[in-house]
């Protein structure tokens, strides 16, 4: 019985919406504390680097993490493809003369487009940070980070990181409080808390992410200071 | 305010759903200020039999902003640019000498041209027709006071309840979601005790109807809300979701 209901459920645009919201959401906490981990680069070498080691030690729990983010990342593409084809079909012909946009912002018109563009960028990040860092066997990730070939130390790479740090912000400026109204807290006092909130998801922590790229591929790379 | 208009009307022309349509051009001249936009095309309507054209079909029954039977962009806008207001209650002294003024019917593939600027709002008839309604049995009237509802309640539910079914909201929206209209009917009910024994059913109904007539999904963006020229709120979209969840999980 249950079982025919989350057929349902997953079959209409409601529920499809609001797995995209629920991922969503979640992969904006494993954000949070991947900012976390990052900032410890900015008190050096060494603690960056005995961080790295102590992750190494609880491999099994972070192997589960990824599994887990492959998991929420796949069912955010999925659902928001499948609604996205959805609604194209939906439209048909448009509004052919100046087309009504009140209240609806920029980035809430975008969100498929800002979506593809952190797609190819995470794609680049994993091949890089993730990929490289699994066999290169060598793991001094405070090298990596600033290396010329992967890291900060190439300035087509910061310029990547720095523009879709950018996009992150301008996706979740949408995300976060639409994936709210879509669980249907919206208008609760939790949901008034959490909309509050957006502000630390949406600008501190693409901020966060902005300023290491431009702490270490800029400002040092270039000998700024 | 009394100064005559100049104007030029582009509107669509559309033989039958399956055919092709575009627009057309027409110079009105010597306009009155205070005709609403539907006594504009009757004006031209009148002159386009005398001069034995087709007509320009549209839909309209009360003229009074309460039926929602007329439903076409007015500029882009759904009913106009004027905020709050439908087609029928929106006057010409809000258009300027000379201005050229682009009309065409409401954009969706579930809302397919019959004619010109007339469109098939039957889904909306359909997804009413699953569940849209209450048919537990309420005998005879009882005293008003006998069920007590919290006015901030009454006040949602008729909020809900001022939706007149025109479809801007599908018109605006670019996914070209229903939400608007299906969550208004669902929340006018669920907020209220009468629509209690029937609401799990009714839910799930109406949004399997709503995605069965092809409408798109919410993406938040507002257009909707904007455009309505009942402003039903956007919060009915939240309501409708968590209803939806409940009805799913219980």
């Amino acid at each position: 019985m249950l079982l025919n209901q989350l057929k349902v459920f997953i079959s209409s645009t409601i529920g499809k919406k609001m797995v995209v919201a629920t991922t969503g959401l979640l992969f904006c906490l494993f954000l949070l504390a991947h900012l976390a981990n990052n900032f410890v680069i900015y008190t050096g070498a060494e603690n960056f680097n005995f961080l790295v080691k102590s992750l190494e030690k609880i491999k099994p729990l972070i192997r589960l993490a990824e599994v887990m983010l492959v998991l929420i990342l796949g069912g955010h593409i999925y659902n928001s493809i499948t609604l996205a084809l959805k609604s194209k079909k939906a439209k048909g012909i448009a509004n052919q003369s100046k087309i009504d946009v009140a209240n609806a912002s920029l980035s809430s018109r975008t969100m498929v487009f800002t979506g593809s563009i952190l797609f190819i960028f995470l794609t680049v990040h994993l091949s890089t940070f993730w990929y490289t860092f699994q066999t290169s066997g060598r793991h001094d990730y405070y090298f990596m980070v600033t290396s010329e070939s992967f890291g900060f130390g190439n300035i087509l790479i910061t310029s990547l990181y720095l523009v879709a740090m950018i996009i992150l912000g301008f996706h979740l400026r949408h995300g976060f409080q639409s994936a709210i109204k879509t669980l249907g807290i919206g208008n609760t006092a939790l949901g008034k808390l959490l909309s509050l909130l957006s502000v630390i998801f949406w600008l501190f922590v693409p901020a966060g992410f902005f300023s290491i790229a431009f702490w270490f591929g800029i400002v040092k790379h270039f000998g700024l200071v | 305010m009394s100064n005559k208009l100049n104007l030029t009307l582009k509107v669509w022309r559309q033989e039958s759903s399956d055919s092709h349509g575009d627009f057309v051009d027409y110079s009105m001249e010597g306009v009155n200020p205070h005709m609403s936009f539907l006594e504009l095309l009757d004006v031209l309507n009148e002159r386009l039999i005398t001069e034995g054209m087709d007509p320009i079909a549209f839909e309209h029954d009360c003229r009074e902003g309460i039926c929602g039977s007329c439903a076409m962009s007015i500029n882009g806008e759904a009913h106009g640019p004027v905020k709050s207001t439908t087609a029928c209650q929106l006057h010409m002294f809000h258009f300027n000498d000379g201005d050229t003024i682009t009309v065409e019917p409401w954009r969706a593939k579930s809302f397919p041209v019959i004619k010109d600027l007339a469109v098939d709002r039957s889904a909306f008839d359909r997804i009413i027709q699953s569940g849209g309604y209450v048919s537990v049995n309420t005998g005879s009237a009882p005293d008003g006071n006998a069920i007590p509802i919290d006015k901030e309640t009454a006040t949602m539910a008729f909020d809900a309840a001022a939706c007149i079914g025109c479809g801007a909201c599908v018109s605006s929206c670019k996914n070209s979601s229903a939400s608007l209209f299906v969550s208004a009917k669902i929340s006018q009910f669920s907020k209220l005790p009468q629509g209690q024994p029937e609401q799990k059913q009714r839910v799930l109904s109406m949004v399997a109807q709503m995605d069965k007539e092809g409408f798109g999904h919410c993406t938040n963006t507002g257009a909707c809300e904007a455009t309505c020229p009942k402003d039903i709120s956007m919060d009915n979209i939240s309501t409708m979701n968590k209803e939806y969840l409940k009805a799913i999980l219980s």
